[in-house]
Parts: C-alpha cells; sequence; structure tokens
C-alpha cells in the first residue's frame, strides 16, 4: 500500500497542531494482563499452603470460557463447583475499566448477532435479557439498547469518512469490480454444504464441513488465496488485512485462508437494514457479569494457580493469593482447565501442544478520555471509526449505545493488534514501551483523522495484552497439533477459545458450556 | 494648501452623515419601526450639530490641535458605533441610552469641527467665499455619502467595517492637518502618537470588520442579524427585517414572526382541544415558549412541565423584548416548570403521566436528533402518557419529504399507538404536517380556545385529510440500530436543497 501525495499532506497539517497541542497535561496509565505475578511461576517461591478446601469441581480460569463453564454447571443445577481466577474479577479479554465519563472496554467489545443454529448462545441471549423473544416471522428480537445504533460502521479514506467499511465512492471501478466479485463469493460460499452435507464454515467451527477441498485453504494465507483469485484490488486488500488484524490479532499474509474466509462466511447474511452486532459501553463485560450473575459467590479472585496434581481419583490444585501472602491448595473430582494453552501447559505437562505450534497475538487497547466527540467532514460519526492503512484499526466510541441526544465527554477506545512483526518480537518491543511511547502513537493516529484532537484528550489509559488471543496460523486450525488440544479425560476437561484457532466470545462460549457438560457426563457415569 | 482643506471639509461632511446613517440602519435593525428609528436618529443627530456649533465658541486658542482632537475623537467613535452598537445590544440595560448617547456625541463633534475650521480658514478667503466654498463641499460631501451608502458601503463593506472605514477618513484628516498647518508646532510629535494610534484601532477595525461582532455570520442570513448566541449545542440566531423576526437553530428556520401562530396553533389545538379534561400537559422541545403561549390558552391546565435541552434557547425566549412579546410572556408562568435536560434520559426517570405531550423536535437530519423519533423514544413517551392521553408530534413536511412523513406515522403505529396525522400551510415552511397519536383514537375538537387567528372549528377537519400528492406507502420503522428516517429525510430534502 504505497502512501499518496494526499495522505502525506493531510499527515502533515497534523503534525503542527500536535506540536502545539501536546503540551496539555493528561493523565497517562499503562496496565496489562501481563502481571508482575505471573512472572513467579519462573521462580516458584511460594509459600506452603496454609488452607485446604474441597469442592467437587474445579474451574481454572475465569475467561469467557470458564465463566461459561460456570454458568453452564449452575444452570444444569450442579452448585458444588468454584471459579479461580488470577485476576481481581472474572471477564479475561472481555473486562472493562471505568472513568467518571463512561465504562469502556479493555478488549473484546461486541458480538455478532448468533446465526439461527447457534441455539445454546442464544438461549444464554435470552437467559440474559438481551434478546427478548422471537418475532411471529421467527426473527429474533434483540432489545434496543444493546443492539449496535445506527450508524455502525465508517471508514476514513483519502481524507474524509465514509459510511460503512468500503469507501464505495471514492474507488475507482476496477477497485469495485474486485470487491464485488469478493462479496458475491463470499454469499456463494455462505450458502454451500461440504460432501458430508455440513456448512462450509461453521459457528462453533469444530461443526464445519470437513470437505478436504476446503480444508486445503487452511494451508495457504488468505493473502495468497485472494491474489489467486485475480482480485488485485488495494483497497480490498487493506480491507481485508485490516478484518484479519481484527479478529485475529495478525495480518492477512500470516493468518490461514480458511480462517479468513471463516470471518465472512461463517455468519448469516446481514440484514438488509438494522444492527448485525450488540455491543455494550463496558464491551463484553457485560456478557460477563451476565454469565457469572449466579455464580458470583463461587467466584475467588486474586489467586495464582502454580500447581496441579492427580490425587488418588481427583486433583489437587494450588494458588497463591498474593494480597494475603498465603497459598490455599483445592481438592476437586473433576477440573475444568480454561487456561490458555501456554498456561496450562506449565500446569499439566502431559497436555503441552508442540513447541512453536500456537501463537498469540499481543495487543494494546488505549482509552482516550475526551472533552467533545471530534466532529469531522464526510459521514457522521459511527460506533467504530477505521482509518484506511492505519496500524490502529481505529476507535470505538464507548458512549455510542446511550440515547442522550448531546453528549459532550466520551470515550474513545483506540485498538492496536501488534502485528507487524513476529508475536515475540513485537510483545517485546510492546514491554519496552512506556507510557509516552503509546501516547504519541496514538495521538499520531487520531490526529490523522481529526486534526487538533489531542487538545481535548485529557486521560489515556493502555492496557496491553501480551498474549491478546490466538492467530489463526496456516496449518493450526486443520492441522495435528490443534486436534491434540481437544484431548481430556472423564474427570479433566479443557476450554479455552485457543483450541478453536479463532479467539471470538462464539468458540469460548462453546468450550466452556462443552467442558461444563462432559465434566457432568463424566460424574454420572464415571 | 486651502484646497487640501477644503477636501477636508468634504471627507468629514462624508464622514459625518455615514455615522449618522449608520445609527439609523443599526435601530431599524435591532428595534424595528424605521421610521420613528431614522426619524429620532436625524432629530437628536441635527440638534447635537447645533450644540456642537455653539460650543465651538467657547475654544479660543490651539484651534488647530483642538480641530486635529476633535477629528482622532470622531474617528474613535464615530468609527467604531456601528461595533459598539451590535457588541453591547445585549448587555446594556437601555440599548436606546446608548444609541442616542453615541449619537448625540457623534452630533457634538461633526458640530464642532465646520466652524472651527473655518475659523482656521478665515485668513484664506474672504468671507462670503468662505462660506460659499465650505458649505458647497460640506452639502457635496452629504450627497455623496446619501449614495455610497446604499449602494456600495452597506453591500460590499457592511456596516461595522463602514464605520471603521469613515474613521480612517478623519484620522486622514487629522494627520494632513497636522503635517501642512502644524509645521512649527512643539507638540507635533505627541499628536502623531495619538493619530498613529486612532489609525491602529481604525485599521484593526477595519480589518476584522463583522469578525467583532457576534453578527459576523450575518452574511448566511437573508436579514439582519439582531442577536446571536452560541450554547454548548447549538448556535441561535434571531434576524429581524420590517415585517418580521426568524429564530434560526444551527442555520435551520425556526420560526417566523409573520406566520409562527399557524404552526403553533395547528400544533396544539387539535390534541388538546380534544381532551377537556386535560390538567397535565408535557412539551418536549419548545424552548421559545410559542407551544406553551398555545397551552396557556387553556384555563384548566394546571400544570405544564417544558423539557429542553438549551438552556441557552429558554433564556432568550424569556429576555429578548422581541421574543418575549412574541410568547407573551409565557416562559414567567406559575404553572411552568422547564427542565433543561436531554428528554431521553428524562423520559426515563419515569416522570408521572401527562393528558397532553408536545414534541416538538426539530426535524431529524442528523442522527443524534433520529433517536428522538426512534420507537425505544416513542415507548418511553408512552409510559409518560395517561391511557386517554394524546400526543403530538411535528413531523417534517409530508410534501417534501413524503416518505419520512409516512415513517414517523408507521413508527408510532409499531409502538401501539392509535395515529391521526394531519398538515397545515404555514407560508414559511410549506406545507407542514403533525401526527396525534394515543392508545385510543382521536376525535376532531368540535370547540376551540378564543382568539385564535388562525384555526376554526370549520378548518380542522379538511387537516387530516391528506390529497395524492402527500401521501405515501412505507414500510419502514425507525429504529435505533436502523436510523431510516434520518437517512430517507436526508434523500428527500436533499432533492430540495441542492
Amino acid at each position: 500500500m504505497s502512501i499518496n501525495r494526499r495522505d502525506l499532506l493531510i499527515g502533515g497539517m497534523a503534525l503542527p497542531m500536535m506540536m502545539g497541542c501536546g503540551e496539555r497535561k493528561r493523565e497517562l496509565r499503562l496496565t496489562g494482563d501481563d502481571s508482575a505475578h505471573g512472572h513467579r511461576l519462573r521462580t516458584m517461591d511460594f509459600p506452603a499452603a496454609s488452607d485446604s478446601e474441597r469442592c467437587k469441581v474445579l474451574i481454572l480460569g475465569g475467561g469467557v470460557a470458564g465463566c461459561t463453564a460456570a454458568y453452564t454447571l449452575k444452570k444444569q443445577g450442579f452448585g458444588d463447583y468454584r471459579l479461580l481466577e488470577m485476576g481481581g474479577e472474572a471477564g479475561g479479554n472481555a473486562r472493562s475499566g471505568k472513568n467518571s465519563v463512561s465504562d469502556y472496554p479493555l478488549g473484546a467489545h461486541y458480538l455478532p448477532l448468533p446465526n439461527a443454529e447457534e441455539k445454546d448462545l442464544l438461549e444464554f441471549l435470552q437467559d440474559a435479557g438481551a434478546l427478548q423473544g422471537w418475532t411471529a416471522r421467527g426473527e429474533p428480537r434483540y432489545r434496543d439498547e444493546f443492539l449496535c445504533h445506527d450508524p455502525e460502521d465508517r471508514v476514513f479514506y483519502e481524507g474524509r469518512w465514509f459510511e460503512g467499511l468500503i469507501a464505495w465512492k471514492a474507488l475507482a471501478p476496477h477497485e469495485v469490480d474486485d470487491i464485488r466479485a469478493f462479496f458475491r463469493f463470499i454469499s456463494s460460499v455462505r450458502q454451500k454444504k461440504g460432501q458430508d452435507g455440513r456448512r462450509l464454515f461453521a459457528i462453533p467451527l469444530d461443526r464445519s464441513s470437513r470437505d478436504s477441498e476446503w480444508l486445503k485453504l487452511d494451508l495457504m494465507t488468505f493473502a495468497e488465496f485472494v491474489r489467486g483469485q485475480g482480485w488485485h484490488s488495494p483497497y480490498l486488500a487493506w480491507y481485508l488485512d485490516y478484518c484479519c488484524r481484527d479478529d485475529y490479532g495478525a495480518g492477512w499474509q500470516d493468518v490461514s485462508a480458511w480462517a479468513g474466509l471463516h470471518y465472512f462466511a461463517a455468519r448469516d447474511a446481514e440484514r438488509g437494514e438494522g444492527a448485525t452486532i450488540l455491543t455494550w459501553p463496558e464491551g463484553n463485560a457485560w456478557l460477563i457479569r451476565q454469565l457469572m450473575k449466579r455464580s458470583q459467590d463461587r467466584m475467588i479472585g486474586d489467586t495464582l494457580i502454580f500447581r496441579i496434581e492427580r490425587s488418588g481419583q481427583g486433583f489437587v490444585v494450588e494458588g497463591w493469593q498474593s494480597h494475603k501472602d498465603r497459598t490455599v491448595r483445592w481438592e476437586a473430582e473433576s477440573l475444568i482447565v480454561a487456561l490458555p494453552r501456554f498456561v496450562a501447559q506449565r500446569l499439566l505437562p502431559g497436555y503441552a501442544a508442540p513447541v512453536g505450534a500456537m501463537s498469540y497475538a499481543p495487543w494494546m487497547v488505549a482509552n482516550c478520555t475526551v472533552d467533545a466527540l471530534p466532529q469531522s467532514p464526510g459521514s457522521a460519526l459511527a460506533w467504530d471509526n477505521v482509518p484506511f492503512g492505519s496500524a490502529s484499526l481505529g476507535y470505538v466510541v464507548a458512549t455510542h449505545q446511550k440515547v442522550q441526544r448531546y453528549e459532550g465527554a466520551s470515550v474513545l477506545s483506540s485498538y492496536w493488534p501488534l502485528a507487524a512483526q513476529k508475536p515475540e518480537v513485537a510483545r517485546m518491543m510492546a514491554g519496552l514501551r512506556q507510557c509516552h511511547d503509546w501516547e504519541r502513537m496514538v495521538l499520531a493516529d487520531l490526529e490523522s483523522m481529526h486534526p487538533g484532537i489531542s487538545a481535548s484528550i485529557g486521560s489515556m489509559d493502555f492496557w496491553l495484552w501480551g498474549h491478546g488471543m490466538i492467530q489463526p496460523r496456516p496449518g493450526f486450525i486443520w492441522g495435528k497439533a490443534r486436534a491434540r488440544l481437544q484431548e481430556r479425560s472423564s474427570n479433566l476437561a479443557f476450554a479455552h477459545s485457543d483450541m478453536s484457532g479463532i479467539s471470538i466470545f462464539e468458540e469460548a462460549f462453546a468450550r466452556g458450556r462443552e467442558a461444563a457438560l462432559h465434566i457432568l457426563q463424566g460424574r454420572r457415569f464415571g | 494648501m486651502a484646497l487640501l482643506l477644503l477636501i477636508s471639509v468634504f471627507v468629514i461632511a462624508t464622514a459625518g452623515l455615514v455615522y449618522e446613517l449608520i445609527a439609523g440602519t443599526l435601530a431599524s435593525y435591532l428595534l424595528g419601526d424605521s421610521v420613528t428609528q431614522f426619524s429620532t436618529v436625524i432629530g437628536v443627530y441635527l440638534s447635537s450639530m447645533g450644540v456642537g456649533s455653539w460650543l465651538s465658541r467657547y475654544v479660543k486658542r490651539d484651534l488647530l490641535r483642538f480641530f486635529i482632537h476633535v477629528e482622532l475623537l470622531l474617528a474613535l467613535i464615530g468609527g467604531s458605533s456601528a461595533a459598539l452598537l451590535f457588541c453591547l445590544f445585549d448587555h446594556v440595560g437601555s440599548f436606546r441610552l446608548l444609541l442616542y448617547s453615541l449619537v448625540s456625541i457623534t452630533g457634538i463633534l461633526v458640530g464642532v469641527e465646520i466652524p472651527i475650521l473655518m475659523r482656521i480658514l478665515k485668513d484664506e478667503y474672504a468671507f462670503q467665499d468662505l462660506v460659499a466654498k465650505v458649505f458647497t463641499f460640506d452639502y457635496l460631501g452629504a450627497l455623496l455619502a446619501s449614495l455610497l451608502f446604499p449602494l456600495i458601503l452597506v453591500p460590499r463593506l457592511g456596516l461595522v467595517r463602514s464605520g471603521f472605514f469613515f474613521g480612517l477618513c478623519n484620522v486622514l484628516v487629522a494627520w494632513a492637518a497636522l503635517e501642512i498647518l502644524g509645521k512649527q508646532q512643539a507638540w507635533r510629535n505627541m499628536q502623531r502618537i495619538y493619530v498613529l494610534l486612532v489609525l491602529a484601532v481604525c485599521s484593526t477595525g477595519l480589518a476584522l470588520g463583522e469578525r467583532l461582532t457576534n453578527w459576523s455570520e450575518s452574511q448566511n442570513f437573508p436579514d439582519p442579524v439582531i442577536a446571536a448566541v452560541s450554547s454548548p449545542y447549538q448556535r441561535l440566531v434571531l434576524t429581524r427585517n420590517q415585517h418580521d423576526t426568524r429564530l434560526f437553530l444551527n442555520g435551520n428556520l425556526q420560526f417566523s414572526s409573520a406566520d409562527e401562530y399557524r404552526y403553533h396553533e395547528a400544533l396544539v389545538h387539535p390534541g388538546l382541544a380534544s381532551l377537556p379534561d386535560a390538567k397535565r400537559v408535557l412539551i418536549l422541545g419548545g424552548g421559545d415558549g410559542l407551544a406553551l403561549r398555545e397551552v396557556l390558552r387553556y384555563p384548566l391546565v394546571e400544570q405544564v412541565v417544558l423539557v429542553d435541552l438549551d438552556r441557552a434557547v429558554t433564556d432568550l425566549a424569556s429576555r429578548h423584548p422581541i421574543l418575549k412579546d412574541l410568547n407573551q410572556g409565557a416562559l414567567a408562568s406559575p404553572k411552568l416548570k422547564v427542565v433543561h435536560e436531554d428528554a431521553f434520559s428524562w423520559l426515563r426517570s419515569a416522570p408521572e403521566p401527562f393528558d397532553f405531550i408536545v414534541i416538538d423536535f426539530p426535524d431529524p437530519s442528523s442522527f443524534t436528533i433520529g433517536k428522538l423519533y426512534s420507537t425505544r423514544f416513542y415507548e418511553l413517551v408512552k409510559q409518560a402518557l395517561k391511557p386517554e392521553g394524546q400526543m403530538v408530534v411535528q413531523s417534517t413536511s409530508p410534501f417534501y419529504a413524503t416518505r419520512s412523513f409516512w415513517t414517523i406515522v408507521n413508527t408510532l403505529n409499531a409502538v401501539g399507538f392509535q395515529t391521526a396525522p394531519y398538515h397545515v400551510y404555514v407560508p414559511s415552511f410549506g406545507e407542514w404536517g403533525f401526527v396525534l397519536a394515543g392508545r385510543r383514537d382521536h376525535s376532531v375538537p368540535t370547540s376551540l380556545p378564543r382568539g385564535l387567528k388562525f384555526l376554526s372549528p370549520e378548518l380542522l377537519p379538511a387537516m387530516f385529510h391528506f390529497p395524492p400528492d402527500m401521501q405515501a406507502t412505507v414500510q419502514a420503522i425507525n429504529r435505533l440500530d436502523n436510523q431510516v428516517l434520518v437517512r430517507t429525510f436526508e434523500e428527500e430534502w436533499t432533492r430540495y436543497v441542492h
């Protein structure tokens, strides 16, 4: 993607403004998931257990999968379980922050409207009150407050905002042709079934067809596939790369073609109008709260698990609680390990993934508190505001779902998949950056869209995800390594989206539910 | 040298008359009734000139220095008079006092300058020659001013810059007099500093022009702007000509005093007159107090709650004399409770239900306003409406934006209201539409309050009839997540705007 003269000019105009405005005293905070506590696992200098507790099922990890496991156990009428979580609260990468202006997401922040086949998820949404029922024509009725209000997204292209993510009106005819051809291909794939009669791309993805013709696509990159089809539009290239970075934390040259197509073809065609996603100011933390509604008293936070051992028919788990500086020992009959595999395999070496098979994307999310919402030429401010050609994914307006006619202050969540280098390198570089480095990076990006906006940014909260999400690199989803991750026994089950190879709420939800049902079944017949 | 001084006479005569014309014009813009304003301004000005001439006899020494000072003062006061009057209009207790003070001071200064100049020139010419020459140039200058003012100054420069331009002319006359006549004077350098200072003031004024005042947007409006206020939410501009006063919010016409009664009578009475027992009325939007004026015609109404986000609108409407006249001081009614809050969030606080609700929001031209026409919003309004109550929604033009109008009707139906759409002709807007909505059917009232200028019981039934050119079949329902109304509205109006 080349930078044209106009981009340069626009960028250049932004610079002097930034210099002038950089003087505003701004509160900066940098935190993240890569806690110092986690690193204590390397030295293992934990005190001996001072307390001991017992329960039938122990869930390790309070991300979406762990919370769903707890929700499912409770829903099945099973109550003797505990959930151990390293952080102060549950949520994993769906956690949220809050300041005087608004709640805001730290990571995952929306849920696409589920397909009709995703019965379990729909049932949960109904429990949670997000889905209110069905119309006479059988269409789901979601709560207005949670359906993303219009306008949903817009793109900043050549100095102007366009509604939607494709700046149709500004593109040359050959680009339009390529993009249309791509979408035509997607809608044909959406309809298709494989030789085994299954949908080619399904959610959860393990329900997809195993038709080898299509699984082959997992071995090439998405970029290779699209170019092979003869679609050379630079805009399409940016758009697809953007989508991969958005959902997978890796560019289209690092993501498998199968995963790239799954992003588009696994969801039913969009309705003609109206929202395509559910969202909340605090992002998916809202969903977490609903999952944990009946399990709050069973969650034990601030607990770093450092040892898992088999003992008789069950397990002994030891966890260190930093705020009390004590070690607690749990005895459980069954275990649901809802931890990312790179953590789980240190505790259960028998279940380790082959070296190098799994790769996690580092992310940075900057929540910028602004005095006023930015104004700019072209299409009106949307929920998701994406700058063409940027390393960031743009920003989401945390107060978008507020219905007040005029909002003064707001929080803009700027998303940065650190996808330019290999994850190990990007993670190391990210770790070296200070607040002011992130500040410069984010301000330059926002200034390119809204010259002068720096002056209205009062504080910036940077959240660094060292291991933000699993990346579906070529060969992982349908390769041997991932198949091995599914191994379990009657009283030990794993649940995490990294076992799917893509980090979306639906996968984590399905994994958590699956694990809980498996453990319950094991207890009944085991 | 004598010729130069006579040219000065010509220049100062032109400047003097221009100041007077500026004052007259401004007074008619700001206060209305141009005949009275011009007449009084001319009267005050001419009599002040007389006073000035009479006072000139007390000037005994240092005629030249005195003349220079008069010119500089005139440049300063006359030159900035337009800017001062504009800027201070909203801020002074008595605008007339300020106006006539400025006019008298200018008049006195102009009155002084000619006699003094004649005395300076008295050695150059014979008396009869002097009088003839001075007055010739004086009157010729007046002719020039009276032609320049309407043909070039007002259209090209605007009032504020015209003032400063002639201020500059006065400064130049002072400077010329200083350089030519004051060669041997010891005080020359000091005077030069004064000249430069006033020169700087007038040049700055000329350069900044209308930007000095709130009225820089005058060029965007057909009529003179008489008040302008910026609130956190919008820009309020009040304009006025001989016939009417208009309020603009962000450049969109809110009402014209010439026909607003048509709009507001039609907004309120078809609904409220059908509810003889109505005691509690809610007005959403409508901070100008005009819908309120109509509501207050019903003596049985006990309480009116007016929710308007923008304090600036209700402040302007309750303080500005022209607006206060128009809404008949309705905003001071003891029955009224004003709430400055967003209507959406206020309705969420579950207020006690109302008998009649007036929804008078701006047209759905942006996504933020479009939310106030959504199913979610109407559900909340429904909760605030008593079972027998009615609400009325201003619903843009069924002629220019036919599909938008029927989308609003559809959206109200979708929430479970029985609707009764109607329309009236408001000359400054065109054909305009409203929708009555309630849990029960609306019955057209057979009697109306007395004293209306437009509505009558005979007219009412026809308003509910829609001829084919204002009918449309639409299925769309405006929801927060599709905002179809905003999109439809934009499509329909761009046909007329561009």
